[in-house]
C-alpha cells in the first residue's frame, strides 16, 4: 500500500540539496514543516473530537499531541538555524497550518488510509533528510529528523494496524478502494494547488497590467480634483445633542441615525 | 429577536449572538481554527453561538457584519491613486484580495450560513466598536472614544451614548480619517521594532518600561504630532503602511530612529546598546500614546459634556494608558469592553442593531468575560478516561480548591481549565495559568519554561478585591477596568515587597479584581490560596503556548500542559499532574 511512496526518496535525494542548500532555505522548509505538522495535529485532535470509538479517540489523541509536539520542535530549530528568516516565514505558516477537517469531509476508515498514506509519506522523506543531514556535518538536524520519523513510524504502525482489522474483519475491499481514493485525492489536491498558483500569477499580471496602463489617468482626475489633505477631526453633519460649532467638513450621511434602511448599505 | 454579528477579514474574526438583547455567546474564531488572530470568516464561532443558544442559523432574524466593505474598498482605491505611481504591489495585494472574497461579503455570508441575502446588514466599523463599549457598560449615557488602525476610512472617532425612555442612539460628534491614525503609528512602530504587527503590541507595552521616554520622545512627537484638541498628524514620508502590504515605515525612520530590529532577533533591554534603545524607542511610543489618549479623551469630554467615558478599538487595550485615564483623567469613571479589537465589533454590530435599529432594551452591564464554550465535568472526565490520561476527581470544588491552593504554595505552576471560555483577549480564570506570584523567580520561570516567551514580558496579578488595596495604588473612583485585566496600576509598598513575580519592573501591576458575584470559582479559588498563604493574589496568565490562541477545549489544554513544564493541570473538577502523566505519554500503541 505504500509502494508509491518508494519513490519518493529517489526524487528527493536529488533534490534536497537544492531545497535545503543554506540556512535561510533549511529555516524556511522547517517552518514550512512545523505548519504542516501543526495543520495536522489540528486535524487529529478534530477527529479525536468526533469519533465515537473510544480506542480510536484515544490514538487519534495522542497522535495530535505528537504532531503539535512536532511542530514546535520544527520551529524551535528553524529558530536557532536563521532567526530572522523563521520570524519572516510565519505569515507563510499562518497560510498552512489549517485544519481541513478530514474526518468530517472523508469518514472514518478513509481518514485513517489517509493517515496511514500521509505518515508513510513524511517517514520517508525524514529518512532522506536524517541521512542528508548526517553527511553535511548537521547532528543537530539529523537527530530532529531521527527522532520525528520514530514517531512517523509509530504512527504508520497503529494506523496500519487499524486497517489491517478492518482487513480482517472482512472490509478488505473497502480499505484498498480507500487507499486508492487517498493516491487519487493526493493527485488532485496538488493539481488545485498548481491551478491555485497559475492563477494567482494570472490575477497579479493582470493587476500589473491595470496599475500600469488605467490608474494613471485616475490618479491624475483624482489629483486636479483633490481637496486639500483632510487633517484634524472631521465634525459630524447631524447634531441633535450639543452645542458645539460645526467644522467646515461634513461626514454627511455617515452620521444618520442606524435605521434599518441604513444598515442594509454596504457603503 | 435573535441578532448574530459578525466580524471578520482583517484580524480577529468573532462571531457574537443577542437573543432579545441579551448576549447569548460571543467567541473569536482563532480558539476553533487555532490560528491566532485569524481573520477568516468566523463559521465555527458562529455555530457555536447559535448552538449555544438553541438555535439554527434559519432561526436568525438578523446578521449583522461589523463594517461596510463597499466604503473599505473606496478607500483602498482611493489611496492607491493618491500614492500613485508608488504603492503597486499594496494595490496588488489588495485587489486580489477583494476581488477575490471581500467584496462579495454579503453572498459569502449568505452562502456560507445558507441564510437569505436580505436579512444580511452592515454596521460601521467605528460605530460597532462604539457601541460594543456602551452596550456592555453601567452606564446610561456617556461619551464614546474609539480608536484603531482604520476602520472603513476613520481611525478615530467620539460619539455620544445615550439610553433614555426614548431608546438608545450612539450619535457621531467627530472623527479622524486614515491615514493619520494612533493605531497605524504604533503598529508601524511595532514593525519597527520587530515585533508583528497586530500581536506584538502587548510587547511593545511590556519592553517599555525598561526604557528611558525622554530620548526619542521629541523625534517620535516629530512625525507624529498631537494637536491641542486632540487631532492627530502623522509625518507620512517616515511610513509606508498606506502603500505597501508588508513594510510599515520607510528608511527615513531608520535614519531617525536607527536601524529597526530584525525580527526574531535577540533583545535584552538592559544591553546597555542595542536592547536599550529599542526599549527608550517603546518608551517614548507608549508616552506619546498615553498623551494621545488623554488629549483626544480631553476632546471627547469638551464636545460632549458627558461625565462619562466607554472606550473600545485596538488602541483600548493599551492598559498602561487605560490606567492613566481612569486614575487622572478628565472622566469620573471609564469603561472598556474585554474584547475592545475587532472581535469586539461582532459584539457591537449585533448590539447596534438590537438596541438602536430594532429598539430593544438594553441588557444588564457585562460584569465577566465568561461567553464562550465550556466542557462539562461529564465531558472531561469522559476525554481523560477515553484518553487513558490518569486523573484524580475530587467530589467538591472546595476540595480542589484545597489541594491546588497547597500545590501553587508549595511553588508548582498549574493549568486551570473551567466555565465557558472568556471573550477578548485575556485569560481570566476560565484558561488560565496560575501560580504563587510572591517570587520574581516563579515569573522568569513562567516565561522561560511554560509560556517560552520573552523574559521581559510581565505577568498580571489576580487579586480578591479586598487585596487590591493592600497591595495596589487605586485612584478613589469607581473601577470598570479591572474585572477585565484592561488597567495597569502602580504597586504599593507592601505590594512591591510581597508580589515579586507579578510587579513590572517600573514598579506596575496589570491587575484583575476577581469579584466572587461574578467570577465566584476563580475567586474561591485565591480564597483558598490566601487561607494557606495570608496572600489572596495568584499570577494569572493565559493558557496558550508561544504564537497559539488560548485554548478552548480540555483536549488543548492538554496539549499545552504536555508541551511545556506545568507540573499540573485542572480539568473542572479533575486533576491531571506530571507524574502520573509522564507514565502514560508514551503509550500511543
Amino acid at each position: 500500500m505504500i509502494e508509491h511512496t518508494q519513490r519518493l526518496p529517489f526524487v528527493m535525494r536529488a533534490t534536497t540539496p537544492i531545497a535545503w542548500r543554506n540556512d535561510r532555505a533549511i529555516a524556511t522548509k522547517l517552518m514550512g514543516f512545523a505548519a504542516t505538522e501543526l495543520g495536522s495535529s489540528l486535524d487529529m485532535l478534530r477527529a479525536a473530537e468526533r469519533t465515537d470509538d473510544a480506542r480510536l479517540r484515544r490514538l487519534y489523541f495522542r497522535h495530535g499531541l505528537d504532531e503539535a509536539r512536532h511542530a514546535q520542535r520544527f520551529r524551535d530549530a528553524a529558530k536557532r538555524v536563521h532567526p530572522e528568516a523563521a520570524e519572516q516565514t510565519r505569515a507563510h505558516e499562518k497560510l498552512h497550518a489549517r485544519r481541513m477537517d478530514l474526518h468530517e469531509q472523508l469518514g472514518e476508515l478513509p481518514f485513517v488510509a489517509f493517515v496511514h498514506s500521509a505518515e508513510a509519506r513524511a517517514k520517508a522523506q525524514f529518512e532522506v533528510l536524517e541521512a542528508h543531514f548526517a553527511s553535511h556535518d548537521r547532528a543537530e538536524l539529523a537527530t530532529l529528523f531521527r527522532e520525528i520519523g520514530k514517531d512517523e513510524q509509530r504512527h504508520v504502525a497503529y494506523s496500519g494496524a487499524i486497517l489491517d482489522g478492518w482487513r480482517a474483519a472482512g472490509r478488505g475491499a473497502e480499505v484498498d478502494r480507500a487507499l486508492r481514493q487517498v493516491r487519487l485525492r493526493a493527485a488532485w489536491q496538488g493539481w488545485r494547488r498548481a491551478g491555485r498558483r497559475i492563477g494567482d500569477v494570472m490575477v497579479r499580471v493582470l493587476l500589473i497590467l491595470l496599475f500600469v496602463a488605467v490608474l494613471p489617468l485616475f490618479a491624475l482626475i483624482q489629483r486636479c480634483a483633490r481637496r486639500r489633505d483632510e487633517i484634524g477631526w472631521r465634525h459630524s453633519g447631524t447634531q441633535s445633542f450639543g452645542s458645539q460649532s460645526l467644522g467646515s467638513q461634513s461626514l454627511g450621511s455617515q452620521s444618520s441615525p442606524s435605521s434599518l434602511d441604513e444598515l442594509r448599505r454596504q457603503s | 429577536m435573535k441578532v448574530l454579528g459578525l466580524s471578520a477579514f482583517f484580524h480577529d474574526s468573532a462571531a457574537a449572538l443577542l437573543v432579545d438583547g441579551q448576549v447569548i455567546a460571543a467567541a473569536q474564531e482563532e480558539r476553533w481554527s487555532r490560528l491566532k488572530a485569524d481573520a477568516s470568516l468566523p463559521l465555527e464561532a458562529a455555530r457555536f453561538c447559535v448552538t449555544e443558544a438553541g438555535v439554527s442559523f434559519d432561526d436568525l432574524d438578523w446578521i449583522v457584519f461589523h463594517e461596510k466593505p463597499l466604503r473599505k474598498f473606496e478607500r483602498l482605491v482611493t489611496s492607491a491613486l493618491d500614492v500613485f505611481p508608488r504603492g503597486m504591489s499594496q494595490f496588488v495585494q489588495s485587489m486580489g484580495l477583494w476581488l477575490g472574497q471581500r467584496l462579495w461579503t454579503k453572498s459569502n455570508i449568505a452562502r456560507a450560513l445558507d441564510v437569505d441575502p436580505d436579512r444580511i446588514l452592515f454596521s460601521d466599523h467605528h460605530r460597532s466598536h462604539a457601541a460594543s463599549a456602551f452596550f456592555s457598560s453601567p452606564f446610561e449615557r456617556a461619551a464614546v472614544l474609539t480608536a484603531d488602525g482604520v476602520g472603513e476610512r476613520t481611525t478615530s472617532a467620539i460619539y455620544r451614548a445615550v439610553t433614555d425612555a426614548h431608546g438608545s442612539r450612539l450619535e457621531l460628534v467627530k472623527e479622524l480619517g486614515f491615514p493619520h491614525s494612533m493605531g497605524l503609528f504604533y503598529s508601524a512602530l511595532t514593525a519597527y521594532l520587530g515585533f508583528e504587527v497586530n500581536d506584538g503590541e502587548y510587547k511593545v507595552m511590556g519592553l517599555a518600561p525598561f526604557g528611558d521616554p525622554t530620548r526619542h520622545l521629541p523625534a517620535l512627537a516629530r512625525i507624529c504630532h498631537i494637536h491641542d484638541d486632540g487631532a492627530l498628524t502623522l509625518d507620512l514620508r517616515y511610513f509606508s503602511f498606506h502603500r505597501h502590504p508588508t513594510r510599515s515605515f520607510t528608511r527615513r525612520l531608520e535614519s531617525l530612529l536607527g536601524p529597526a530590529r530584525a525580527p526574531g532577533s535577540a533583545l535584552d533591554p538592559r544591553d546597555g546598546r542595542d536592547g536599550q534603545r529599542f526599549a527608550d524607542i517603546a518608551a517614548a511610543l507608549q508616552r506619546l500614546c498615553e498623551r494621545w489618549v488623554m488629549a483626544a479623551a480631553a476632546e471627547a469630554r469638551r464636545v460632549t459634556g458627558e461625565d462619562n467615558l466607554c472606550m473600545a478599538g485596538g488602541v483600548a487595550l493599551n492598559s498602561v494608558a487605560n490606567g492613566k485615564l481612569a486614575a487622572a483623567g478628565p472622566f469620573h469613571e471609564v469603561f472598556v469592553q474585554p474584547a475592545a479589537g475587532d472581535a469586539g465589533g461582532a459584539l457591537g454590530a449585533a448590539q447596534l442593531v438590537s438596541h438602536v435599529a430594532l429598539g430593544l432594551p438594553r441588557a444588564p452591564p457585562m460584569r465577566d468575560a465568561l461567553l464562550g464554550s465550556a466542557e462539562s465535568q461529564v465531558e472531561v472526565a469522559r476525554f481523560l478516561d477515553d484518553c487513558r490520561i490518569r486523573h484524580e476527581t475530587f467530589a467538591s470544588d472546595a476540595e480542589r480548591d484545597q489541594a491546588i491552593a497547597e500545590r501553587l504554595a508549595r511553588g508548582e505552576v498549574g493549568g486551570l481549565f473551567q466555565d465557558r471560555m472568556e471573550w477578548g483577549p485575556r485569560a481570566l480564570g476560565a484558561r488560565s495559568i496560575i501560580a504563587d506570584p510572591r517570587s520574581a523567580a516563579m515569573g522568569e520561570r513562567v516565561n522561560r519554561k511554560i509560556k517560552f516567551r520573552e523574559q521581559f514580558r510581565p505577568f498580571a496579578p489576580a487579586a480578591l478585591p479586598d487585596e487590591v488595596e493592600r497591595f495596589f495604588v487605586r485612584a478613589p473612583r469607581p473601577d470598570h477596568l479591572s474585572p477585565f485585566m484592561l488597567s495597569v496600576v502602580p504597586v504599593s509598598d507592601a505590594g512591591r515587597a510581597t508580589l515579586g513575580a507579578v510587579t513590572h519592573v517600573d514598579g506596575s501591576a496589570r491587575v484583575q479584581t476577581v469579584d466572587p458575584a461574578a467570577s465566584p470559582r476563580f475567586a474561591a479559588l485565591i480564597e483558598a490560596f490566601r487561607a494557606r498563604t495570608g496572600v489572596g493574589v495568584l499570577l494569572n496568565t493565559s493558557m496558550n503556548l508561544k504564537g497559539e490562541p488560548i485554548c478552548r477545549t480540555a483536549a488543548e489544554a492538554y496539549g499545552v500542559f504536555d508541551r511545556s513544564d506545568l507540573d499540573f493541570l485542572v480539568l473542572e473538577r479533575c486533576l491531571v499532574t506530571k507524574s502520573t502523566h509522564q507514565r502514560h505519554s508514551g503509550e500511543l500503541s
